[in-house]
């Protein structure tokens, strides 16, 4: 499609996933057994034929940079494709850090100028879902629309954490409200926007003289919607916002279960020079483990038990250890003995020998490292900041 | 160079369509991978592949060499097939005619020593403490050897050494060698002994590095052996080749997989695209090893499963190696079994018995025996069918041809 760029809009610092988001940006987080976050919109991007994508970068981009590199993955290299990083530069007065949303996008017109497409597609790479964007684009343009954005169809409580689309039997969007105390609908704006060019423009210049909160969502799309021409496209299949911690949590556990909504993880690519994925081996089960409804990941060995739990490359579950409804992130060792319940270990924990976590009817959070000790219980909500040693 | 052009005949049907060192092992890789990747470890970085059995597949998996880091400026990665040359289609006639024939890319890279590799072994080796050995000694020619069993030396070449490690005398497959020292097929070669030496043989029909060239060196030449102790393994058989694939459930066989870090074209077969394995409810592994896109429900045992074998609910899995995208129906049973990709056992079928037989196959009595089955590639066995030990059932056979019931030892469509 060359006459169309993305903008995937990656380097929001978040506090909702505490520690996990410590030394990342959520995009940069890894998800599904494999993968990291954003994998899964540069993935769509792909497969959507989108040739021309900007990833607009802020917190710590590091991990992001190193795991995205020029997209080779994603298969955007050649002579048509493009993917480039966007990150905050100096401009005319000091540095300028993005502000807001609608701002990066602002400061980096110069990226939209440089290829001037027709429309132009906004993303977030915090969100986990498998979409086709060429369905949404052709409604675009179909209706002549100035924007058309995603919305999904949710159970939503009040007040909301999302924005709220109220759309005509048309596919007008005739009322948006960002995070209402009392939603007028259950269609939650997914943060999936396609801009025709030009407006995208007028808008975000605009708001770079009047803004206050300088983002899309709390002044760019109410304006429109007011103002413009703004469809509505609905999406109904499995999308995963991972905020807070329990969100990210719960995505997890229903990648694991058989029926009801969830992402498919069929053909996601990742850039596997990372973390020596190229050279894990298969997952080893060894005589005396026991594994049921779980997901494992290359370079693993299980001696020990797992259920009900995903498993990243190059984790050790030893014998007599047992991980149930956990998300476990790579290069961590379960030591013999160890139990591990309702909690999320981010890379290369240690769990000593017949040490017990078990989160209740919370969760335990894991930072980078964390180190709990023979022995040591762990019990109910809490978290731990990396490289810790517990007990 | 690595000699890659190889039939392994007696691999039978998995190596009929594709060139010995093509044939997929441990569940992702290629058996030629492991030399790849000691070649990429050993920052050897010319490196030409020399082809001519059925080459397609494995030309698609070695790509550009950039699996194994051959890239950038400083690296040459060339594979080297057979030839129009002076006379007809010159087909390599053995494996120092092959070498001979491609003495103009040897010139090319001007190196000083030159590495003759095979591309059809199992085991991990860092070359360069091989390539110090040969320098120290000043030889003009190290063959890596390796002790095995006395009852098994008929199965290799063997060297007779001096107590300097001089190579005395070279034997080809003897059953009463006076040495157990099997010669691994790792040459280290001075260029200008190469060039020299294959100049003077192939133009008169000596083709065998084993059989002509090295037998012809002794006395002339330095030719002295580096001794390697680690795992190694000419998967030369279907026996031994099941058997090496046991070996890598068991790190202390020796071929460790997590250790040695093997690399592989991950692009293949679209292994790239597949998820982390999911092991369901009621399923039970044990002792295996599971690759990505791998759905499990039911029972696998000792057994190495490639990606996207999808294991349905009752069924059972025993000691056996089922390559990609098989699909074992509900209820059946694969025990003691080899199944090439595309497989497709229908439901309650039985393939195999969980014991060893003391038969072998009937057609083919020397290359399958001791109770496995094997199964060729798309082959698809009928519901409630039943295949006894040592049978060989061939590629692409439908359902509708397969009888319903094949006793020991039996073949069909091979």
């Amino acid at each position: 499609m060359r006459d169309l760029i993305a903008m995937v809009l990656a380097g929001g610092r978040t506090d909702a996933l505490g520690v996990l988001t410590e030394r990342r940006p959520q995009s940069a987080l890894p998800f599904g057994g494999m993968f990291r976050v954003i994998d899964f919109v540069l993935t769509n991007l792909a497969e959507s034929g989108v040739e021309k994508v900007g990833i607009l970068s802020q917190y710590k981009p590091l991990s992001l940079m190193d795991h995205v590199g020029i997209g080779r993955p994603w298969d955007y290299n050649g002579r048509t494709r493009e993917l480039s990083f966007l990150p905050p530069y100096q401009g005319s007065k000091e540095i300028d850090w993005y502000k807001g949303t609608a701002d990066a996008v602002y400061q980096n017109l110069h990226f939209i100028e440089r290829h001037r497409p027709k429309d132009v597609l906004v993303l977030s790479g915090d969100h986990v879902y498998r979409m086709d964007y060429r369905p949404l684009i052709a409604m675009h343009r179909e209706k002549k629309a100035d924007l058309t954005m995603v919305f999904k169809p949710i159970e939503v409580s009040s007040p909301c954490r999302f924005g709220i689309g109220v759309v005509g039997k048309n596919g007008r969007v005739l009322r948006y409200f960002e995070k209402p105390e009392v939603p007028e609908s259950n269609l939650v704006s997914l943060t999936i926007y396609c801009f025709r060019r030009e407006v995208l423009e007028e808008q975000v210049k605009e708001n770079a003289r009047t803004g206050k909160t300088f983002h899309i969502y709390d002044e760019i799309i109410p304006q429109l919607v007011q103002h413009g021409k703004v469809y509505g496209f609905i999406f109904r299949r499995g999308w995963e916002y991972l905020r807070p911690v329990s969100a990210f949590y719960d995505a997890h556990m229903r990648l694991l279960r058989v029926r009801g909504e969830k992402v498919s993880m069929e053909r996601v690519r990742t850039n596997l020079e990372e973390e020596g994925l190229a050279e894990a081996p298969p997952v080893y089960f060894a005589s005396g483990g026991v594994a049921t409804r779980s997901l494992v990941a290359p370079g693993s060995m299980i001696f020990g038990g797992v259920r009900r739990s995903v498993v990243f490359p190059y984790v050790r579950v030893e014998e007599d250890a047992f991980v149930a409804e956990s998300v476990v992130f790579h290069r961590c060792h379960i030591a013999r003995g160890a139990r591990v319940r309702r909690a999320i270990l981010d890379k290369g924990c240690f769990i000593g020998e017949g040490a017990v976590l078990d989160g209740g009817d919370g969760l335990i959070v894991l930072g980078k490292g964390v180190k709990v000790m023979d022995g040591a219980v762990l019990k109910g909500t809490m978290e731990i900041l990396p490289d810790r040693v517990v007990g | 160079m690595i000699l890659a052009g190889g039939r392994g005949s007696r691999l039978n049907i998995i190596a009929a369509k594709r060139a010995k060192p093509a044939v997929p092992f441990g569940g992702i890789y290629r058996i030629i991978d492991f030399t790849m990747t000691n070649v990429m470890r050993s920052e050897v970085r010319h490196l030409g592949v020399l082809t001519q059995y059925r080459p397609t597949s494995l030309m698609e998996h070695l790509g550009d060499g950039e699996s194994w880091d051959f890239h950038g400026l400083r690296a040459t990665f060339r594979i080297l097939p057979p030839r129009m040359g002076q006379s007809s289609t010159d087909w390599y006639r053995g494996t120092a005619d092959a070498v001979f024939q491609n003495l103009d890319f040897l010139e090319a890279q001007k190196p000083d020593l030159v590495l003759i590799l095979s591309g059809d072994h199992i085991y991990k080796m860092d070359y360069r403490p091989m390539i110090k050995w040969h320098l120290e000694t000043k030889a003009d020619l190290t063959i890596a050897g390796m002790e095995v069993p006395w009852e098994e030396v008929g199965r290799f070449g063997t060297m007779v050494l001096d107590s300097s490690l001089r190579v005395q005398t070279f034997l080809e497959k003897v059953k009463d060698s006076p040495s157990n020292i099997a010669n691994m097929g790792v040459y280290c070669f001075n260029y200008e002994t190469l060039a020299q030496e294959l100049q003077n043989n192939c133009p008169k029909g000596r083709y065998d590095f084993g059989a002509d060239v090295i037998p012809g060196m002794l006395g002339r030449s330095k030719v002295v052996a580096f001794m390697f102790d680690g795992y190694w393994r000419d998967v030369g058989t279907l026996n031994s080749f099941w058997e090496a694939n046991q070996d890598a459930l068991n790190p202390r066989s020796g071929l460790d997989l997590w250790s040695w870090r093997v690399r592989t074209n991950l692009e293949g077969r679209g292994q790239v695209y597949h998820p982390p394995a999911v092991v369901d409810t009621g399923a039970k592994v044990q002792n295996s090893l599971v690759s990505r896109g791998c759905v499990l429900k039911g029972e696998v045992r000792d057994s190495i499963l490639s990606p996207g074998v999808v294991v349905e609910e009752n069924a059972v899995v025993v000691s056996s190696v089922i390559m990609h995208d098989c699909r074992i129906g509900k209820g059946a049973r694969v025990l003691r079994a080899i199944l090439d990709k595309d497989v497709v056992v229908g439901e309650k079928a039985k393939i195999g018995d969980i014991n060893p037989d003391p038969g072998c196959n009937k057609r083919f009595p020397t290359h399958l025996w001791g109770g496995l089955v094997v199964v060729g590639k798309k082959t698809e066995i009928p519901a409630n069918c039943i295949i006894e030990p040592n049978c060989i059932v061939g590629a692409g056979v439908k359902a509708t041809d397969m009888p319903l019931h094949l006793e020991k030892g039996e073949s069909v469509g091979c």
